[in-house]
C-alpha cells in the first residue's frame, strides 16, 4: 500500500500545475457569464455558469484522459523512464494501479476544481441550463457516475491505444485484423437485433433511452460494456505487470489479451444473437397477431418469444405438418404499432403476400413485397421485385391469389397510386392516380372481377383538429376488364360515429359498430339495410351467411342473438346473465358456434369456453380457457386466440377439431 | 548463497540470439565486472537480472530467489543504477529521497544528503536540469541509500568525463570499504573497473568468453614478443594458448592466455610483459569470434 500510495502521490505531484489550470478554467465559469453579449436571452447567470463548469469539467477530462492515458505509462515505457518504477521494489500491479488511479484522480480533481466555483455561487449541476432539454437533461448526481465510467474509458483506452501505435511493433498488424473482426461481429451482432424491430432504430441515437432498455439488444449492450471496460482495464494491467520495461513484449501482452477477451466477447454475441433470431413458432410466449387462411392451415402469427425479451417474431405457420418460416409482417405491424399482422391470404389458403422493410425502417426505408406459395412442398419466400419507397397504405389479394393491389404514396412522385399486378408475373394490370383521404383505403376483390375501395372521409368541426373517420363512408370501384380503368364511385354507407367495421367474406354486406348502434349495409351501395344492434354492439357473419350481435345490456349483462341474413328477424338468443366479458371462439361447424364467457371481462384465465347449437338453442360447457388477446376477429369472423392448459389453441377448419397450436 | 546466479540464462528476439546458455555466479561481497562489446548482451542480461525482462529460457537468481517472478521483493535489497539515469526529470533529489524512503525498508536520508554534498549536486535542482555526470551521481547516491546488500550498476560511467568517473568509482571504493556490499558492474571503463573488480566476466555474442579472477586473469595473461628468426619459438607459442599472434617484421608479438615462464628458454630472447585489463580484453573479445581463450 505504501508503494502505491507513492506511485499516487508522485504522478499527482508531477502535474499538479494542471490543478492551476482547472482553477482557472472555475473562475472562467463563473466570470464569462457576467460579460456583456456572452449571455444568450432566457438563460439566468447561475444557470450559465452552472452550465460552462460542467462543459469545461468535461471537456478538460476528456483531454486529460487522452492525454494522460498515452502518457502516464505508455510514454514512459517507449521513452524508457519506466525502468525507474521497475528498478525500485514495486509491483508492477503497483505501478500499473498507482498510474491509473493517479490519472484518474488527477482528472476528477480537475474536475471538481472547475465546478466547486460555479457550485459555490449557486449554480446547481447541470447541463440543461446551458443547452436546453434537447441535451441531455442530466442533474449533477446523474452526471458523476457516467461521467467517470466515459473518462475511466477514455483514459484505458487512450493506453492501449497508445501502446499499440508507439511501440512500433508488427503486432499492429494483428490489432487492426482484430479490431476489425470484433467491430464486424459485434456490429453485425446488433445490427441483426435490431433489423429484427428488437431494438429500434431510433433509440440507437437517443443515448439517454438505452439506460431504460430492457429487450436482448440491451442485455448485449450492458453485457458488452463492462467487458470492453473489464478487457481494457486487464490488457493494460497485463501489459505492465509481465511486459514491464519492454515495449514491444509489452505491446504482444497488450493485444493478446485485449483481443482475445474482446473476440471472446464478439463470438458470444454473435452466438447470442443468432440464438435469439433462431426462435421459431413453438418458442413464442404467446401469440398476440394471430390470423388464419381462410382454407388450409397456414396461419401468420406474431408473438414475444419465449427467454428473449423485445423480440417479437412472426410467422407463416402451417400447424398440420409443423413446417414454418419466418415472414417479418409482425415487424411492420409492430412498428404501425396495427393489431393485425400485414399478410394477406388468398381465398383458398394457397398464397400469401406480405411486406417488409429491407434493413431498417425510417432510414431511407426500401419495402419489398414477398409472396409465397404455400401449397407447394419445400416453397421458401419469394422476395418479389415489387418494391415501395414509403409503406403501402393498403394491400389486398385476389380470392385465388393470382391478382394484387395496393395503394401506395410515393414520397419521391408526391402522388398516390392504385396499383393492379398480377401476383406471379407482376405484370402491372393497372396503375390509377388516386389521392387517399385516409392514406388506407380499404381494397377488396370482389366475385365481380372488379376493386372495391373503401375510403374513410375527415371529420371536421369547428374548434377540434381535423381526424379522419373510424370506418369509411365513400365506396368506389375499378374494373379491371375496362381498357382504361378508372376509380368510379359507388355509393356512401351512413355514419354510425362509431369504432370499427368489417364485411363478410364474398363483401356484399357490411356491419357499421358505433354509437348509432350496429348497422348492415350493402357492401356496395353502402345503402342502409338494417339496425341490428344496439350503440357498440358487436356484429359478426357465421360462416353461412347469418349474423351473430353481442348486445350489452344497461346493466352490463352480457346477450346473443342469431339474426337472419337480412338482419330484419331474430332467429335466436342466448343470455349470460352475471358475464362481463362475451367473445366469440369459433365456428367449429356450420351450426355450432363457440364462445367465451368470463364473469370479469379480463385476459387471462377464467374464461368459460362454451359450445352453443344455433339449430337447438342449446348451450354446453367445454371448460375452463384463458384468453390470450380479446380481439373480435377479423372480418367480423368470430375467433379468437385462446390458451388452455396445454398451450395456444387454434380451431383446424379442415379437421374442425381444437388444437394445440403453441406448447407452453 | 550466492547473490546473484544466472543459470542457462537465454534470451532470443526473433531469430537473433541476445544471450545463449549464459551461466555465472557472483559470490557474496566480490565486485563483479562484466565486461563486452557494444551488442554482447549486457543490456539483456541486466534486464534479466533486474527482472525487467522475463528471458527466453533460463533463470536470474538475485539474493537466492527468481527475480523475475519476486522481483518487488528482492529488490529491496538491490541498488540500481541504470545505464541511462531514468528518473523523472521533474523531480528533485530531495523528492526523489523522499519518493524511495517509501519504498525501502533501511533508507539512509542523511547518507545521500552527505554523499550528494560530497558530489556538488544541489538536491533541489530538478533532476532533468542536472548535467549526465550529476545525474549519475544522484542515481547512485539513491542506489546507495537503500542500504542494498547487493549493487547492481550498468554502466554506471557511460558519457561520464575522468572527473565524474573518478568521483563515482571513489564513492564505490568508499562504499565497499564500509559494508562489504556485493557489487555487479558492467562498464567500458575497463580502467575504472580494473581499479575496483575482484572477479571480471568477458560476454561476446551472447556468450561468456571469459570468467575468473581478476589477479588470476592478469596472471595468465602476457604480451610475448621476441625475433621472428626464432622459429622453433614460434612453434612453443602454442602451448601458451596465444589468443592473438601478429608479425611485425624482424618480431613477432603474441597475447597468450597461459602464460608459463618454465615453457619459455632463454635462447628465444623473449620480451614479456604484463596486460592491462583494457588490452586482455581486446585481445579476448577480438578473438572470441573462434575459440575462448
Amino acid at each position: 500500500m505504501r508503494g502505491f500510495i507513492a506511485v499516487v502521490e508522485r504522478e499527482i505531484y508531477e502535474r499538479r500545475l494542471l490543478g492551476v489550470v482547472a482553477l482557472f478554467l472555475g473562475l472562467a465559469a463563473i466570470v464569462l457569464p457576467l460579460v456583456p453579449g456572452l449571455r444568450p436571452g432566457g438563460v439566468s447567470v447561475e444557470d450559465l455558469r452552472s452550465g460552462m463548469a460542467v462543459g469545461f469539467a468535461l471537456l478538460l477530462g476528456a483531454l486529460l484522459a487522452v492525454f494522460l492515458g498515452s502518457s502516464i505509462l505508455a510514454g514512459e515505457l517507449v521513452e524508457r523512464r519506466l525502468g525507474f518504477y521497475f528498478a525500485r521494489p514495486l509491483s508492477g500491479r503497483v505501478i500499473w494501479a498507482g498510474k491509473i488511479a493517479a490519472a484518474l484522480t488527477l482528472i476528477l480533481g480537475a474536475g471538481a476544481l472547475i465546478l466547486a466555483p460555479a457550485a459555490l455561487t449557486g449554480g446547481g449541476l447541470s447541463l440543461s441550463g446551458m443547452w436546453g432539454t434537447w441535451f441531455w437533461n442530466l442533474s449533477g448526481v446523474a452526471l458523476i457516475p457516467l461521467a467517470v465510467a466515459g473518462l475511466l474509458f477514455l483514459l484505458l483506452a487512450a493506453h492501449a491505444a497508445s501502446v499499440v501505435v508507439r511501440a512500433r511493433s508488427p503486432w499492429v498488424i494483428l490489432d487492426i485484423v482484430a479490431l476489425g473482426l470484433v467491430v464486424l461481429l459485434i456490429d453485425g451482432s446488433f445490427r441483426r437485433l435490431i433489423d429484427q424491430g428488437i431494438y429500434p432504430t431510433q433509440s440507437v441515437w437517443d443515448g439517454s433511452r438505452i439506460l431504460s432498455e430492457t429487450g436482448v439488444t440491451a442485455w448485449l449492450f450492458w453485457a458488452l460494456l463492462p467487458t470492453v471496460f473489464l478487457a481494457l482495464a486487464i490488457a493494460g494491467a497485463a501489459q505492465v505487470i509481465h511486459g514491464r520495461t519492454d515495449a514491444r513484449r509489452g505491446h504482444r501482452i497488450l493485444s493478446a489479451t485485449l483481443w482475445g477477451i474482446l473476440l471472446a466477447a464478439a463470438i458470444l454475441s454473435a452466438a447470442f444473437a443468432s440464438w435469439v433470431l433462431a426462435a421459431g413458432p413453438r418458442d413464442l410466449r404467446n401469440a398476440d397477431r394471430l390470423v388464419a387462411a381462410p382454407a388450409g392451415t397456414w396461419i401468420a402469427l406474431s408473438g414475444p418469444a419465449l427467454h428473449r425479451p423485445g423480440y417479437h417474431p412472426s410467422f407463416l405457420y402451417d400447424f398440420g405438418s409443423g413446417r414454418w418460416t419466418p415472414a417479418r409482417f409482425g415487424h411492420i405491424a409492430t412498428f404501425y404499432d396495427d393489431v393485425e399482422p400485414a399478410v394477406r391470404f388468398s381465398a383458398d389458403g394457397r398464397r400469401a403476400v406480405w411486406l417488409d422493410y429491407e434493413g431498417l425502417p425510417r432510414v431511407d426505408p426500401v419495402i419489398h413485397l414477398y409472396r409465397m406459395d404455400l401449397d407447394r412442398p419445400g416453397a421458401r419466400p419469394v422476395r418479389t421485385t415489387t418494391t415501395f419507397d414509403a409503406m403501402p397504405g393498403s394491400l389486398a389479394l385476389s380470392p385465388d391469389g393470382r391478382l394484387l393491389a395496393f395503394y401506395h404514396w410515393s414520397y419521391k412522385d408526391r402522388s398516390g397510386r392504385v396499383i393492379v399486378q398480377e401476383t406471379v408475373s407482376e405484370r402491372l394490370l393497372a396503375s390509377i392516380r388516386y389521392e387517399s383521404v385516409s392514406s388506407r383505403p380499404r381494397l377488396v376483390f370482389t366475385p365481380a372481377g372488379r376493386l372495391r375501395l373503401y375510403e374513410a372521409s375527415m371529420i371536421r368541426r369547428p374548434g377540434f383538429p381535423a381526424e379522419i373517420r373510424e370506418s369509411p363512408d365513400g365506396i368506389s370501384e375499378i374494373d379491371l376488364s375496362s381498357p382504361s380503368p378508372r376509380v368510379e364511385p359507388t355509393g356512401r354507407m351512413p355514419s354510425a360515429r362509431g369504432s370499427g367495421w368489417s364485411l363478410d367474406v364474398v363483401h356484399d354486406r357490411a356491419l357499421l359498430r358505433g354509437k348509432a348502434g350496429l348497422l348492415l349495409c350493402d357492401g356496395r351501395t353502402g345503402a342502409l339495410l338494417a339496425r341490428v344492434g344496439e350503440p357498440y354492439s358487436y356484429g359478426y357473419f357465421l360462416t353461412d351467411g347469418r349474423i351473430a350481435v353481442l348486445d350489452r345490456a344497461l346493466n352490463g349483462a352480457r346477450a346473443l342473438r342469431l339474426l337472419t341474413e337480412d338482419g330484419r328477424s331474430e332467429l335466436r338468443r342466448w343470455d349470460f346473465g352475471g358475464a362481463r366479458g362475451l367473445v366469440p371462439a369459433g365456428q367449429p361447424s356450420p351450426g355450432r358456434l363457440r364462445v367465451v364467457v368470463s364473469a370479469t371481462g379480463s385476459p387471462g384465465g377464467g374464461w368459460d369456453l362454451r359450445e352453443l347449437d344455433l339449430e337447438s338453442g342449446a348451450s354446453r360447457s367445454l371448460g375452463r380457457r384463458s384468453l390470450i388477446y380479446p380481439t373480435h376477429g377479423r372480418d367480423g369472423q368470430p375467433t379468437s386466440s385462446l390458451a388452455g392448459a396445454d398451450g395456444i389453441l387454434w380451431y383446424d377448419p379442415v379437421s374442425l377439431q381444437e388444437r394445440v397450436l403453441l406448447k407452453g | 548463497m550466492n547473490p546473484i546466479a544466472l543459470e542457462g540464462l537465454t534470451v532470443r528476439y526473433g531469430a537473433r540470439l541476445a544471450l545463449d546458455q549464459v551461466s555465472l555466479a557472483v559470490p557474496e561481497g566480490a565486485v563483479y565486472a562484466l565486461l563486452g562489446r557494444n551488442g554482447a548482451g549486457k543490456s539483456s542480461l541486466v534486464r534479466c537480472l533486474l527482472g525487467e525482462q522475463k528471458p527466453t529460457s533460463g533463470r536470474a537468481l538475485l539474493l537466492g530467489r527468481d527475480v523475475w517472478s519476486e522481483r518487488a521483493a528482492i529488490l529491496s535489497e538491490v541498488g540500481v543504477v541504470p545505464e541511462e539515469p531514468d528518473a523523472p526529470p521533474s523531480m528533485t533529489a530531495r523528492r526523489l529521497s523522499r519518493f524511495c524512503s517509501r519504498l525501502y525498508p533501511r533508507w539512509d536520508a542523511a547518507g545521500i544528503e552527505a554523499r550528494l554534498k560530497r558530489f556538488g549536486v544541489s538536491p533541489d535542482t530538478p533532476f532533468g536540469k542536472l548535467s549526465k555526470g550529476q545525474k549519475g551521481q544522484v542515481m547512485l547516491s539513491l542506489a546507495l541509500a537503500g542500504t542494498p546488500r547487493l549493487l547492481v550498476l550498468d554502466d554506471p560511467t557511460l558519457g561520464l568525463d575522468a572527473v565524474a568517473r573518478k568521483a563515482v568509482f571513489e564513492e564505490l571504493i568508499g562504499e565497499l570499504a564500509d559494508r562489504g556490499t556485493t557489487v555487479f558492474l558492467t562498464t567500458h571503463d575497463l580502467a575504472g573497473a580494473e581499479r575496483i573488480a575482484d572477479r571480471v566476466a568477458v560476454l561476446s555474442q551472447g556468450r561468456v568468453v571469459l570468467e575468473e579472477e581478476m589477479e588470476t586473469l592478469k596472471q595468465r595473461f602476457r604480451r610475448i614478443s621476441f625475433p621472428n628468426s626464432r622459429k622453433e619459438a614460434v612453434a612453443r607459442l602454442e602451448t601458451l594458448a596465444p589468443v592473438a599472434v601478429a608479425s611485425r617484421g624482424w618480431e613477432v608479438e603474441a597475447v597468450v592466455s597461459r602464460y608459463d615462464e618454465e615453457r619459455l628458454v632463454r635462447e628465444d630472447e623473449p620480451e614479456v610483459s604484463a596486460l592491462t585489463l583494457e588490452e586482455i580484453f581486446i585481445a579476448v573479445t577480438g578473438a572470441a569470434g573462434e575459440t575462448g581463450p
